[in-house]
């Protein structure tokens, strides 16, 4: 047991489990305003591994990793809109941005060097953290977001 | 630092987190539900506060024990802790306990696979990081329930 990629993974997945077969409506259905819908929180979840991702290896992002980026923060943590709209956030969306999310973390978490272990990246609420500490945020944000899909999907008025 | 110390490290700084978003609600909304199917804070606490003396036997024996009767008593029990103070001191006196029990733990205890009804194996490194997940993922349920309340009193 040498870091978090079996957590990351098992917990990730569960977020995923409970998410999979929902339709458009369902995921862009709101409980209250200014909370997140399912899709965003899930769009959130990736755009957090974009983000930490891109800035543990300083990789350049294209257009829709820039936005997904900007899903880590906008939003969620600031009074500034979701970068992306209910429109766009079909359920194809929604797993093409895990995957992203995925292919930006796996790799780093699966095998991390001490370089990469000890890298300085700014996490999404501010603080400057390394990479051991980005890899323990990243292997329970998903359960922190499950928690919350779970209120929304047993609430009053959820799309059936 | 090594795994294991790391992983007490953040489970603490957890508790830290779930109590705060639990004293950011208003003391007469502990007991508030955002539905009939989901839980109040203070239920959720209770539930964090007692869970690891409850299942304290897959760590211990490395048996999970399960039984409709048993969790009933338990969700019965766990009721008479009430305050936010009780709460969170129950969460540390039973996370100091597992602590002590994880730091004696040896690299192939870690690995030793868990007895367990469940479909998917477990070994004892997974179920040291169960605390942990679930107090994340109650923090999370927590800091939802405070944002519905804060939007429900901007509507009144």
């Amino acid at each position: 047991m040498s870091d978090f990629s079996e957590t990351w993974s098992l917990v990730r997945g569960r977020l995923i489990r409970d998410l999979e077969g929902l339709s458009h409506e369902q995921l862009n259905w709101r409980l209250h305003p200014g909370v997140l819908t399912l899709a965003e929180l899930a769009v959130h979840v990736a755009g957090v591994e974009v983000s930490f991702g891109s800035q543990l290896i300083g990789a350049e992002l294209d257009e829709l990793q820039l936005r997904l980026k900007a899903a880590a923060t906008d939003g969620s943590v600031n009074d500034k809109p979701f970068p992306f709209a209910p429109e766009e956030l079909t359920p194809e969306f929604v797993a093409k941005a895990f995957e992203i999310g995925n292919a930006m973390i796996q790799p780093l978490i699966e095998n991390p060097t001490d370089e990469i272990r000890a890298k300085e990246i700014v996490s999404a609420l501010g603080p400057v953290i390394n990479g051991t500490g980005a890899f323990a945020r990243l292997a329970y944000h998903p359960g922190y977001h499950q928690g919350q899909a779970y209120i929304i999907k047993t609430a009053p008025g959820f799309p059936s | 630092m090594k795994v294991v110390e790391f992983l007490i490290h953040q489970t603490e700084s957890q508790i830290d987190k779930l109590f705060a978003a639990a004293r950011a609600i208003p003391a007469d909304k502990l007991d508030w539900e955002a539905s009939s199917e989901s839980r109040s804070v203070r239920c959720q606490l209770q539930e964090v506060a007692t869970a690891i003396d409850q299942f304290w036997g897959m760590y211990a024996d490395r048996k999970l024990e399960w039984s409709p009767e048993k969790t009933e008593l338990w969700l019965t029990e766990r009721k008479s802790i009430v305050e936010l103070d009780e709460l969170e001191a129950t969460t540390r006196a039973q996370f100091a306990r597992l602590s002590e029990f994880a730091r004696a733990l040896s690299e192939e205890d870690l690995t030793a696979t868990i007895e367990s009804p469940m479909p998917t194996p477990w070994s004892m490194a997974d179920i040291l990081t169960y605390p942990l997940w679930n107090m994340a993922y109650h923090e999370g349920q927590i800091n939802f329930i405070s944002a519905l309340l804060k939007a429900e009193a901007k509507n009144v």
